[in-house]
């Protein structure tokens, strides 16, 4: 029971964060900043979207610099 | 509208990760038994729908719809973008393209060298099938809840799915081992940019964001999206400019 407890823990655990904790994060923040306008507002579609394209753009910066370290280590 | 993009999502969506489980089916067929392979194959997909009608067919009936819509856009913000990151870092040469005629061969010799059974079923070949089918549906189904009970079509998500199932299988009979030849990475880019739309309209909506088009204002933010991830690929690019010439040429 616990076995099956963790895995089901551990499946959702890789599928919302895995190996990309940041984009877990960028949601919230995201979703946190939406919340903080009042309903009806058509500005918070807006930031909801750019918080969410910052988001990817950061986790792609992240890995382009893994990727820079990673071509200078191999020469 | 919102119907079309929701059938076009489920559809590429589950397409894409068929290619991939016809990639261990027909590996465990070639090399152990045909039979097993595919009653491995129809043991899992029996399972996923049960699980689509056992987890669904409640969470439609008595979950109020605008904390769905929040909980719901939120899951697909996630999985979406952890698609569309993948799909970006592929297209601009950072990350290698899947290539499932590598995977089969691989997947061939794996299997090639287990001993068979004696009897007339093969357990190696049902359990691989089994597994794999079983392992890429399950995205498939968080795919097929998530967008079907959002927008109160769980059916039509799921016939999407169905439908996605059959022409891939059939396509996969017909060109037997030529899979690389899907776009696969094209449909992961068009898959991810639709559930972050869904995504971020279903979680505006469950928090009270007013969408100036209503349901039209999907296709915008897949547009919008979509021009993003353009220009992502094309800076990315630049940082390896020889794999993105690569790229551009398949």
């Amino acid at each position: 029971m616990t076995r099956a407890a963790k895995a089901f823990a551990m499946f959702w655990w890789d599928f919302l964060v895995g190996d990309t904790p940041e984009l877990t994060i960028g949601i919230l923040v995201a979703l946190g900043a939406v919340y903080l306008f009042p309903k009806g507002s058509t500005l918070a579609g807006a930031v909801l979207y750019g918080v969410v394209v910052v988001t990817v753009a950061l986790s792609l910066a992240i890995e382009a610099r893994r990727f820079a370290k990673r071509s200078g280590r191999g020469g | 509208m919102s119907s079309f993009v929701l059938v076009a999502a489920v559809f590429l969506a589950s397409s894409v990760e068929m290619v991939e489980a016809l990639t261990i089916v027909l590996a465990a067929g070639t090399t152990r038994s045909w039979r097993s392979a595919l009653e491995g194959t129809g043991a899992a997909i029996f399972v996923l729908g049960v699980l689509v009608a056992v987890v669904g067919v409640p969470l439609v009936k008595y979950v109020p719809i605008s904390t769905m819509r929040l909980v719901i856009g939120a899951l697909l913000l996630i999985f979406g973008l952890q698609w569309l990151r993948k799909a970006i870092l592929r297209a601009s040469g950072l990350k290698a393209m899947h290539n499932e005629d590598e995977i089969f061969e691989k997947e061939v010799a794996r299997l090639g060298a287990i001993p068979g059974s004696s009897s007339g079923r093969d357990a190696t070949a049902f359990t691989v099938a089994f597994k794999g089918v079983f392992l890429e549906g399950l995205e498939v189904v968080i795919v097929v809840l998530t967008l079907g009970v959002a927008n109160h079509r769980l059916a039509l998500a799921a016939w999407a799915a169905a439908a996605a199932i059959l022409v891939i299988g059939l396509v996969g009979v017909i060109v037997s081992r030529q899979l690389s030849k899907v776009p696969e990475n094209a449909m992961k880019m068009a898959v991810g940019l639709m559930l972050v739309s869904f995504g971020s309209f279903w979680s505006g909506e469950g928090m009270g964001v007013h969408w100036p088009l209503s349901d039209l204002s999907i296709l915008g933010l897949i547009a919008l999206y979509g021009l993003a991830t353009l220009v992502m690929v094309k800076v990315l690019s630049g940082v390896r400019p020889g794999l993105a010439l690569a790229e551009e040429a398949q």
